[in-house]
């Protein structure tokens, strides 16, 4: 009986974030858009073949504008653009997705050492973030990436150790604030361990504010990989990457500009969309906002 | 004897500071026996919560040693001091701060059960949690309830619930009642009290609120900037205050008695001084309307003044200051 009131009131809570994010249709339309483009990328091959339609040069289908055939038109090697750029999509998603993860997690268990224990090991493991954060997060990816070589593991390396600092500073700061509290004190009170007392008080009362975070760096990973594939330091052609065909397509700018501008309005609709969605979801879940 | 639960022996509680050193707590000794309640008054940072914090080691004292029940628990390593915990706790001052917004209020009570590993399965568990809402008269509709659905009384309860859970013997109550509204605050004293006598409790009772005590305590230990100015019988205290301290905080008390408007009022100068490298002599000293040249210089000691009744006023003491 019991556990049935407690599902029941963990609904209801599920189903009042869902109507503060409803009242902004900003996130909404961020939520739509970013649902259609992971779906996209999912359901890529239902809809083309590719070996046929991603990677097999066609020379006699160069340059074509959007048919029937190539509703988007096909590229310099006579490739379907919108084959590629949905592949596109499931390769952003996945270097993405995959960076947030990596840097979140490790981010977490820095941050809530540094800031639950304090003392030394908090000033040594923030001495580190520092030092990490003295180089712009770009510039360290680009670092890493041309020492291990470019490859879609090695930007997922290079990004996942840049964006760990910060969200251990984020983390550190929230958790140095809990580990003050009353509430805190009075888990000590009754004899909860250092341990518990992490995972039962003080991240449920900070897990709202790292998801809007993951899912606000979500888009800056998505341009920082696309930048990073722009500058070839990403995923090698022929695998189709919104940065990597960016770049292909400058030279033939003039003659095509739907070459450029296709990707180009890919990253910004995807990066658009996931920061709405982040935006509407930091203000949905904060209760204070009624 | 026996029948002390608790002694403080020469307690000490200095905190550093980019000023100097902090006397929070400063050579306190006492004692109290099993089933009373000793009322520890003050007023706001004079260290008296620091006493109850470090009694529960949340925070270590600098040196002196606290006896529970014969044994001296300053010698206890910290990662052993978890047993010590089941015997002793804590109510907090704030329901607000004290509990986790996050847990429900079964989730709340349940916790120091889980921890102590008390309950042998989640029925038994569940049993335990809805047994102690019951007693602290929180209704079982309630158990899946968030905390920012209920008031401070109610909030409260989950507090005590939570310390009444380990079966200890002695609870140290920090002001259980000052965050709460006055219409409330009867409530939880009755409540306190009540449960005093069902468990055979014994409680330190920390308050800057004279007429709190008045009501709850046995015995009555006076501090002012760490150190205790007086302590005896709670009728005691309020028919013969001997230190000039305890007779102004007596005459703060407001009643609403239209006597009281022609009734002399012991006003105190000043402010509080700095509890930061205190200087030897009595602390009260510059605010004390009595006080004179043999005050400061030299620290004094609580005396027995006959009957049990302590103070640390030199010229109580020697007998140049008498109240009528």
């Amino acid at each position: 009986m019991r556990m049935k009131g407690r599902t029941e009131r963990a609904e209801g809570q599920f189903i009042e974030i869902w109507r503060r994010f409803k009242r902004n249709k900003a996130a909404v339309a961020g939520l739509v858009v970013f649902s259609f483009v992971v779906l996209m990328a999912l359901s890529a091959d239902l809809f083309f073949n590719y070996e046929e339609d991603v990677i097999r040069q066609n020379a006699m289908e160069r340059f074509q504008p959007p048919s029937a055939e190539h509703l988007l038109g096909t590229d310099q090697y006579g490739r379907d653009m919108l084959a590629r750029i949905v592949y596109g999509a499931r390769m952003s998603l996945l270097i993405s997705l995959s960076v947030t993860v990596m840097s979140t997690l490790p981010g977490l268990v820095v941050g809530f050492i540094a800031g639950y224990f304090g003392g030394k090991l908090d000033s040594i493991l923030m001495r580190i973030c520092d030092m990490f954060m003295a180089i712009p997060a770009l510039l360290m990816a680009i670092t890493i990436v041309a020492a291990l070589g470019p490859s879609v593991t090695n930007l997922i390396i290079a990004l996942s150790i840049s964006g760990i600092p910060s969200t251990a500073r984020f983390t550190r700061s929230m958790v140095l604030r809990l580990r003050g509290e009353e509430f805190v004190e009075s888990a000590r009170a009754v004899g909860t361990s250092d341990f518990r007392i992490m995972y039962r008080h003080i991240f449920p009362n900070i897990v709202s504010l790292t998801i809007v975070n993951a899912t606000l760096s979500l888009g800056s990973m998505i341009l920082a990989s696309a930048g990073l594939s722009f500058i070839g330091l990403g995923v090698k052609p022929p695998a189709p990457e919104w940065g990597a065909m960016l770049s292909n397509a400058r030279n033939y700018f003039t003659d095509h500009p739907s070459l450029l501008l296709i990707p180009g309005a890919a990253i910004l609709i995807t990066v658009l969309s996931v920061n709405l969605l982040g935006d509407g979801l930091r203000d949905a879940l904060d209760p204070k906002t009624k | 004897m026996e029948n002390i639960i608790l002694e403080l022996r020469n307690l000490k509680k200095y905190f550093p500071t980019p000023h100097g050193v902090l006397h929070a707590v400063d050579d306190i000794s006492l004692s109290i026996n099993r089933g009373q309640t000793l009322g520890l008054v003050g007023e706001s940072g004079c260290g008296k919560s620091t006493i109850g914090r470090t009694i529960l080691r949340l925070i270590e004292p600098t040196s002196g040693e606290i006896y529970f029940e014969g044994q001296n628990i300053t010698d206890i390593p910290k990662s052993q001091f978890k047993s010590m915990r089941k015997h002793m706790q804590f109510i907090f001052q704030d329901p607000y701060s004290s509990i986790n917004p996050r847990l429900t209020v079964s989730q709340s009570i349940a916790e120091p059960l889980i921890v102590n590993k008390l309950a042998s399965s989640k029925s038994e568990l569940n049993e335990l949690v809805l047994h102690y809402m019951e007693m602290v008269g929180l209704d079982s509709r309630l158990a899946s309830a968030y905390p920012h659905e209920l008031d401070g009384g109610r909030r409260q309860r989950i507090g005590i619930a939570r310390a009444l859970s380990v079966e200890p013997k002695f609870i140290i109550c920090d002001e259980p009642v000052s965050a709460l509204d006055v219409s409330i605050q009867a409530q939880i004293l009755n409540l306190v009290q009540d449960l005093q006598e069902q468990l055979n409790l014994t409680y330190i009772f920390v308050t800057h609120n004279l007429s709190v005590v008045k009501h709850i305590s046995n015995e009555i230990a006076v501090m002012y900037l760490g150190q205790l100015v007086e302590k005896c019988q709670a009728e005691e205290l309020f028919e013969r205050p001997m230190h000039p301290y305890t007779r102004a905080l007596l005459s703060a008390i407001l009643l609403p008695s239209p006597k009281s408007r022609n009734k002399k009022r012991e006003i105190l100068r000043g402010e509080i001084t700095s509890p930061i490298n205190p200087t030897p002599g009595c602390r009260f000293a510059k605010r004390c309307n009595y006080a004179t040249a043999a005050c400061v210089g030299e620290s004094y000691e609580l005396r027995d003044m006959g009957g049990d009744h302590m103070t640390s006023c030199i010229r109580v003491i020697s007998g140049e200051l008498k109240w009528d």
